[in-house]
């Protein structure tokens, strides 16, 4: 009976343990920022014009939510804090993309209460470098993670959306 | 004793049929949720939403000339049309230079006349505090009431500083009239319970209550039961 009771005790714990890990703010940006460039430019715009909002459009299989799209630019280094959604709400994912691609790529807040494993560093790892093919995908495979497929595929493609904003800030530049 | 055996095993069976077809079937379709974009669709079935126990958010509106912004739940409304969510309280609106500025909790969120979403203010932008109030002043300048602090706008809204000048005149919520309550009231209610989340609580039983978990024990018991006298009868048989 004893043991029954700590299994049942242990496994709402677990149920309550998974949950909290679920939604969260795992870092703010102001500290994402901070982190890239130590001192933050200062923000700056990117209008998705006509062409540019379609280019945006056949990435996400939508428009993105706003139409104009803030970032930070120091060189030929830019600094992205975007948002898409996973299963039901807002993913906000702060980017980093350089002259080689993307160079960080981390979940900054997740608001769902599944498919949260995005958050961890293997996972954001293995954005590094990639870059955008002539179709605009990425040019490296990103793994699946069960249970949070549809996580995977926000970031995933929200990652193409830095990639092709940070080639159009920067075309004529560097 | 193998004939009484399988007399009760077909009896099982008939009665475990109809729980068969319900679990397989709605079993099925949670398994392909996601492809079938259950999470974003939603019950906006009247009755089914009552027997929820769904009520409505409370709504806040404010008036802009012919328009209205309001919020209830999580959503942000222009006239009527939702424009955005996670959005947790509304503290104003106005018009400046043929936009809708909007304060919520922690931004400004800047639309056209026709809900789409341009941008939004952050403190990343420049924006000194979370706004509670917004205002037009003497001057024309957008001005936000901070915690501590009433903050003036010096440049397309990303450049501010302390306001010192006659009292602003802070927007105040007006009165929701009855239609736009009407419409606000089915989009907010129609977005609280998933399909995904109606199909795993029919699946489990719990849409029909507390007792509604049982039945479905029950149902479980009786396959039970059937998988071990199936099994009983094959080795009789054999």
């Amino acid at each position: 009976m004893r043991i029954q009771l700590y299994i049942l005790v242990i496994s709402i714990t677990l149920v309550f343990a998974s949950q909290s890990l679920a939604k969260g703010v795992y870092q703010t940006p102001e500290e994402f920022l901070s982190q890239t460039f130590g001192t933050a430019p200062e923000p700056q715009r990117i209008t998705l014009s006509k062409d540019l909002g379609k280019e945006v459009k056949k990435i996400l299989g939508h428009r993105y939510k706003k139409i104009r799209v803030p970032y930070w630019q120091e060189g030929c280094r830019s600094a992205w804090i975007l948002e898409e959604i996973g299963k039901e709400r807002y993913i906000t994912t702060g980017f980093v993309v350089n002259g080689q691609g993307l160079e960080k790529v981390k979940v900054l807040v997740f608001r769902e209460s599944r498919g949260w494993e995005v958050k961890h560093d293997f996972f954001g790892k293995q954005f590094v470098n990639a870059k955008l093919t002539e179709k605009n995908k990425l040019d490296k495979h990103i793994d699946n993670i069960t249970g949070a497929t549809m996580s995977v595929d926000a970031v995933t493609n929200i990652s193409r959306m830095a990639l092709l904003l940070h080639d159009h800030v920067t075309k004529d530049s560097c | 004793m193998a004939a009484k055996l399988h007399k009760w095993h077909r009896r099982i069976g008939l009665l475990a049929s109809t729980f068969i077809v319900f679990l397989v079937v709605t079993g099925i379709v949670i398994q392909h949720s996601d492809e079938l974009g259950l999470p974003t669709k939603f019950l906006t079935n009247t009755w089914l939403l009552n027997y929820y126990g769904i009520q409505p958010n409370p709504i806040v509106t404010y008036q802009l000339n012919n328009q209205t912004v309001s919020h209830a739940g999580e959503h942000l409304y222009l006239s009527g049309k939702p424009i955005t969510d996670d959005v947790e309280k509304l503290f104003g609106a106005v018009i400046q230079n043929d936009q809708i500025i909007i304060a919520i909790s922690d931004s400004l969120i800047i639309t056209d006349f026709q809900g789409n979403l341009i941008d939004q203010i952050t403190k990343l932008d420049g924006l000194s505090e979370s706004p509670l109030g917004i205002a037009i002043s003497a001057k024309g300048t957008t001005v936000v009431r901070g915690g501590t602090k009433y903050w003036e706008s010096t440049n397309d809204l990303f450049n501010w500083q302390e306001y010192s000048g006659p009292h602003p005149q802070w927007v105040a919520p007006s009165i929701t009239l009855p239609a736009l309550r009407q419409v606000i009231e089915t989009y907010d209610m129609g977005q609280q319970i998933s399909l995904e989340r109606f199909l795993l609580d029919a699946h489990s039983g719990r849409v029909f209550g507390k007792y509604g978990i049982y039945v479905i024990d029950a149902a479980a018991i009786l396959l039970l039961i059937l998988a071990l006298t199936g099994i009983r009868l094959w080795s009789v048989r054999k």
